[in-house]
């Protein structure tokens, strides 16, 4: 048969198109025969219609398996034209970063929040009273001196520390507190280990007498730590700060050397942190507080960025160049 | 303070400790070791004598000793030596062929102007001792029984450990080595050594030779006592460790001063002699030293007299109540910003002994041993003091550290620290406090004198367990708010810059931002270009923009959140929080993606990727145009749903760009966080703030364009909202989506919108949709606007 040939030979689904209308289609070669059934004597015409129909049935078969291999085909032409070399997906982040700074200061607020403390912030202009008095530095303290505050004309100065809104806290409200209060302080000093502003976290929990311990201190300043810096050991050395008696400061052991001895523990194998201590009783007397206890402990934010994220230069923080926040992402 | 194990072994038995055992303990109670610095010497340093000493015949200079290093075998060896100070008889250090020197240096064999030198006999400095004499160090038996040809190591003194202590301001009574040899003894309970004073009382007395008068009502205590110096003599052992803790000066009778101050911790000066001074106190309750002319001799707070040029000295032991001096000084108009105070008030503010009768007893002695003589008998001005006594409940003890101790490790600890206490009951005790320590005041003090002996390591930790209301508030879901902000813009490609919160008085001026009266500058500035708190945020991010450009970005996007300072605000003296974007140069780097093809950045990109993270909002012709900062016609502000401007956004000027040299194609926004933030606040709001779901329609949304010929002069802001005021039933949404110039007519342009259409009841047929283009037709009444149809 002819046209069976000719689906045979169709090499494109636009030629098996064409043949299908010229096979199938209203006026096509089908439709043709089918007519011829007019002239077909009656008695022959239900066996001329039979073989039609079986001829019909194997002409539709043929060009169906003809129709779905040159489908096929052509979808497996087309998928392979589509081919593409995934490596050349050659991506270079364009997201940008928050800063270490900021994002070591979100890590202690989440840890913070999570035990329930309060999140606190406070003015950066502040007065006497509160950035000193209150917290028992007198009027006469050497931190007070002109070296390491930053005074504004009309006698305000900008907070040396954090502490003050503990103040505020404590004036506004009732015992028990569980907070901490962080931000921007600023001290006289620029140099390498020290820069105008830096950041601060800083924590103060009080209850009735005898609640708050320098065990609880520990304990809850151990766990922070280990937080933060994962596996490291923990030690509190007997210190001084006027507004806590007994005061502590605390050390991790070296995460870098491991207490092998390098140069960021300065061979010692281990690093300060923070300052602690239980509440000293003057700064409940200022608040109008009585038979209560606390604990209070204050956190500089940057060098916490710098001992997690190996950051060797404190001011580099402050320039803000890309090459450095661009690792942060 | 710096102290030596040495020095420190006179009153306790420290040498047999490992340095690193007393490190560590010294860390332990709050005694923070600084630096440890020990003197090591080479075993080839030895002992010698030198037994001739004659001239180099080529040398003016050079002497050629024969020294004997005790070794029998052979002769004394011969050593070239350049010191003036050496002398036959004199006992010497030698380092001997081979030995290494602390600076590195290795004695060789030597020939100096043709004479054989077989080793170096040492100066002080030479061996890192420090400088104790002037040319060779001279030895004698203070430092121990010299032997021929034994190793200078072996003596204590030359095998010291150093150590510096960086004491905290309360603990000025242990400026001395007597008070850290309290601390130690009571730290290893080891026994402290008790100092026995024998001074030699002198024929000759003070009373006839000097008269002193005191101002009634001096507050501090002064003692003085005559001294006749002539002979005196400081030996080597006593020349080392001044040496060693950096407090030896030429002259010998500071010298002296100073060793028994740094013993004791009692406060000395010394003038020259004079028949008659008198102590006067000055207008501010300074005390002062006069003589009869009532010229003044010394402001021993400023200048101490440090006088030795006589013979006859008159020395003075001081003290000044810490607390009442630095009262004094805080209100003392002459010494309140003075810069240059004395050593005596450096260390009188932290608190020194108060016990001059002692001090000068044991200076005496010191003096004795040094030739001197001491007239007897003193003139003093001593108050009356009451020792302070403190009631001990051992539970309050208990409660503050949260361990239980026993009563007796607490009257232990106490009584070696030098309390005095006395046991009333199984758990109360008195306490009378010694007068050296001015920091202890209350319980909370005695509390911490018993934690750093017992150890704060041998605290239990112990979790805290209290009852507590839910504390989440305002200021933390800000902060969540505020992170939300910046993770939006993190996500968009900007960075997140911190500055310090100063700003450039000038350059805020110059480039027209709010500049603070002169009551809110900082009045003592760290430089002259952080001068005022800033009022922007946008000159810092233009610093970092040009850091960046210089170090090679072309595309670079930052934002800072933080406060500003704005002196129309009284409240919260002025500050408030803003977040300031900065983009510049590019919109993109080059990539595969954009197939190299980068494009500048430009006012509608920006404006849509601030959109992107703060949230839809509509821009209006500024209503203050800040010029210096911004372009002039590429500036809008930012209007929130409710058509309140919440910030400011525009092109940098291109003057400023290149005042900052960095891309014409910088762009800045500015907002208040106020605006962005605070109306999603749950804990603060009264009302129901959460977003309330509209019923959305069951319909297919229709799109239609439709062009406008709109003259140039017409904003299309007021062709929006002529729009949104027809109130069209059915009009969804619509939106501008093409802008193309009119060929034909030079000041208009074609404006193409796409409405999209909507009903809630039906899906929309033809007509329905031409409907509304109809009303808009009708309705868009704008001299110089017109709908093609």
């Amino acid at each position: 048969m002819d046209y069976k040939k000719q689906i045979d030979n169709a090499t494109s689904s636009k030629e098996l198109d064409s043949l299908k209308i010229a096979i199938f289609g209203k006026k096509g070669f089908l439709a043709s025969e089918f007519a011829k059934m007019k002239s077909v004597a009656n008695d022959q015409k239900a066996s001329f219609a039979k073989e039609l129909n079986i001829f019909k049935q194997e002409l539709t078969n043929h060009f169906e398996q003809k129709l779905e291999q040159i489908t096929s085909k052509e979808l497996q032409e087309k998928l392979e034209n589509e081919k593409i070399d995934a490596s050349k997906f050659d991506y270079k982040s364009e997201l940008g970063a928050i800063h270490p700074v900021s994002a070591t200061l979100n890590k202690i607020i989440d840890y913070f929040a999570r035990l329930n403390f309060s999140i606190e912030e406070g003015p950066i202009i502040e007065d006497e009273f509160h950035n000193f008095e209150a917290l028992n530095l007198p009027v006469f303290h050497p931190a007070r001196d002109m070296q390491d505050t930053f005074y504004c004309n009309d006698g305000n100065l900008l907070r040396t520390h954090t502490s003050p809104a503990q103040i505020r806290k404590m004036e506004n409200s009732s015992t028990p507190i569980k907070m901490i209060a962080y931000g921007n302080v600023f001290r006289r000093d620029f140099d390498i280990t020290h820069t105008p502003m830096f950041t601060q976290v800083e924590g103060l929990v009080v209850a009735k007498k005898g609640e708050i311990t320098f065990a609880n201190l520990k304990h809850d300043l151990n766990e922070f730590l280990k937080h933060m810096f994962g596996d490291v050991k923990v030690r509190f050395r007997s210190s001084y700060f006027p507004f806590t008696e007994p005061s502590a400061e605390v050390d991790i052991s070296c995460p870098f050397c491991k207490q092998k001895g390098c140069q960021v523990c300065s061979k010692t194998g281990w690093i300060e942190i923070l300052g602690s201590g239980i509440v000293n009783q003057n700064v409940f007397k200022k608040v109008g507080y009585e038979d209560v206890s606390g604990y209070a402990f204050g956190i500089g934010v940057e060098r916490i960025a710098m001992l997690t994220h190996n950051i060797k230069d404190l001011r580099s923080l402050f320039e803000n160049d890309i090459r450095l926040l661009e690792q942060f992402r | 303070m710096i102290f030596t194990k040495v020095w420190l072994n006179q009153y306790v038995d420290v040498l047999n400790l490992s340095t690193d055992d007393l490190c560590v303990k010294l860390n332990q109670i709050g005694l923070e070791v600084d630096s440890l610095n020990q003197i090591r010497l080479d075993d080839n340093i030895v002992i010698g004598k030198v037994i001739s000493k004659q001239k180099h015949p080529n040398a003016n200079k050079l002497n050629i000793c024969m020294v004997d290093v005790g070794d029998k075998s052979s002769e004394p060896l011969q050593i070239i030596c350049g010191a003036k100070n050496v002398e036959q008889d004199i006992f010497v250090a030698v380092s001997l062929i081979g030995a290494l020197l602390p600076n590195g240096l290795k004695i060789k064999q030597a020939k100096l102007r043709d004479v054989d030198s077989f080793g170096m006999i040492c100066s002080s400095s030479e061996l890192g001792l420090g400088e104790v004499d002037e040319g060779i160090m001279i030895l004698d038996d203070s430092v121990g029984e010299l032997v021929l040809g034994r190793a200078l190591n072996e003596y204590d003194i030359f095998n010291d450990d150093i150590i510096e202590l960086e004491l905290t301001a309360n603990r000025g009574d242990a400026l001395n080595v007597f008070a850290i040899a309290k601390e130690v003894h009571t730290a290893f309970d080891m026994p402290l050594h008790k100092y026995t004073l024998n001074p030699t009382t002198s024929n000759k007395s003070i009373k006839s030779s000097l008269k002193i008068e005191f101002d009634e009502n001096i507050p501090y205590d002064l003692t003085y006592k005559l001294v006749d110096k002539s002979n005196i003599k400081l030996n080597l052992h006593t020349k080392l460790l001044l040496s060693y803790v950096k407090q030896y000066t030429n002259d010998n009778f500071l010298n002296a001063l100073n060793y028994g101050s740094h013993c004791m911790g009692v406060l000395y000066d010394c003038y020259e002699y004079k028949d008659k001074l008198f102590i006067k106190l000055d207008n501010d309750g300074i005390c002062n030293v006069y003589d009869e002319n009532s010229q003044i001799l010394s402001k021993p707070l400023i200048k101490q007299a440090l006088q030795t040029t006589s013979d006859l000295v008159i020395v003075e032991a001081s003290y000044y109540h810490c607390d009442d001096l630095n009262l004094s000084v805080f209100n003392s108009k002459e010494l309140k910003n003075k810069d240059t105070k004395s050593d005596i008030y450096f260390k009188s503010s932290r608190g020194s002994n108060f016990d001059l009768n002692l001090g000068m007893n044991f200076l005496q002695e010191v003096l004795n041993n040094c030739g001197c003589v001491v007239y007897s008998g003193a003139f003093s001005n001593i108050n009356a003091h009451t020792p302070l006594k403190i009631l001990v409940n051992v539970s309050d003890i208990d409660n503050i550290i949260g361990k239980d101790i026993d009563i007796d490790v607490m009257i232990k600890i106490l009584t070696s620290l030098g309390f005095v206490c006395n046991n009333t009951s199984a758990t109360f005790f008195n306490v009378e406090v010694p007068r050296v320590r001015h920091d202890i005041k209350d319980i909370a003090d005695i509390a911490e004198e018993v934690l750093r002996h017992i150890g704060l390591d041998n605290v239990e930790l112990k979790p805290l367990v209290l009852k507590s209301t839910n504390q989440t508030n305002a200021t933390y879901e800000r902060h969540l708010l505020k992170n939300q902000l910046k993770n939006q813009a993190v996500s968009e490609g900007f960075f997140e810059c911190i500055n310090f919160a100063f700003g450039n008085k000038k350059q805020q001026i110059k480039y027209g931002f709010d500049s603070f009266d002169k009551a809110r500058d900082v009045a003592n500035p760290i430089s002259s270009e952080l001068d005022t708190l800033r009022s922007t945020l946008v000159l810092g991010l233009l610093d970092v923009v040009k850091l960046n450009k210089s170090r090679g970005y072309n595309k670079i996007a930052l934002f800072e959140l933080s406060s500003v300072f704005d002196s129309t605000i009284s409240e919260n003296n002025g500050q408030k929080e803003q977040i300031a974007f900065v983009f510049s140069g590019n919109k993109e780097e080059a990539s595969i993606f954009n197939n190299n093809q980068i494009q500048k950045s430009d006012f509608m990109f920006f404006a849509k990727k601030i959109a992107n993270i703060v949230g839809e909002f509509s821009l209006s012709r500024l209503d203050n145009i800040n010029t210096k900062i911004s372009h002039p016609y590429i500036n809008a502000d930012i209007k929130n749903k409710n058509k309140e401007t919440i910030g400011q956004i525009y092109k940098l000027h291109p003057q400023v760009s290149n005042d900052y040299d960095i891309s014409e194609d910088t762009f800045v926004c500015v907002m208040d966080i106020k605006h962005l933030i605070e109306g999603k606040i749950h804990s603060k709001s009264k009302e129901d703030i959460n977003i309330k779901m509209k019923d959305i329609s069951k319909y297919q949304t229709c799109i239609r364009d439709i062009s406008l010929s709109v003259d140039d002069d017409v904003s299309y802001g007021t062709i929006k909202q002529a729009i949104l005021n027809l109130n069209l039933n059915n009009l969804h949404d619509f939106r501008l989506i093409n802008i193309y110039k009119n060929d034909s007519k030079r000041n208009e342009s074609n404006l193409l919108i796409r409405l999209e259409l909507l009903s809630y009841e039906k899906t929309l047929n033809d007509d329905d949709i031409n409907l509304v283009i109809d009303k808009i037709n009708q309705g868009l009444d704008i001299n110089g606007v017109r709908v093609n149809i």
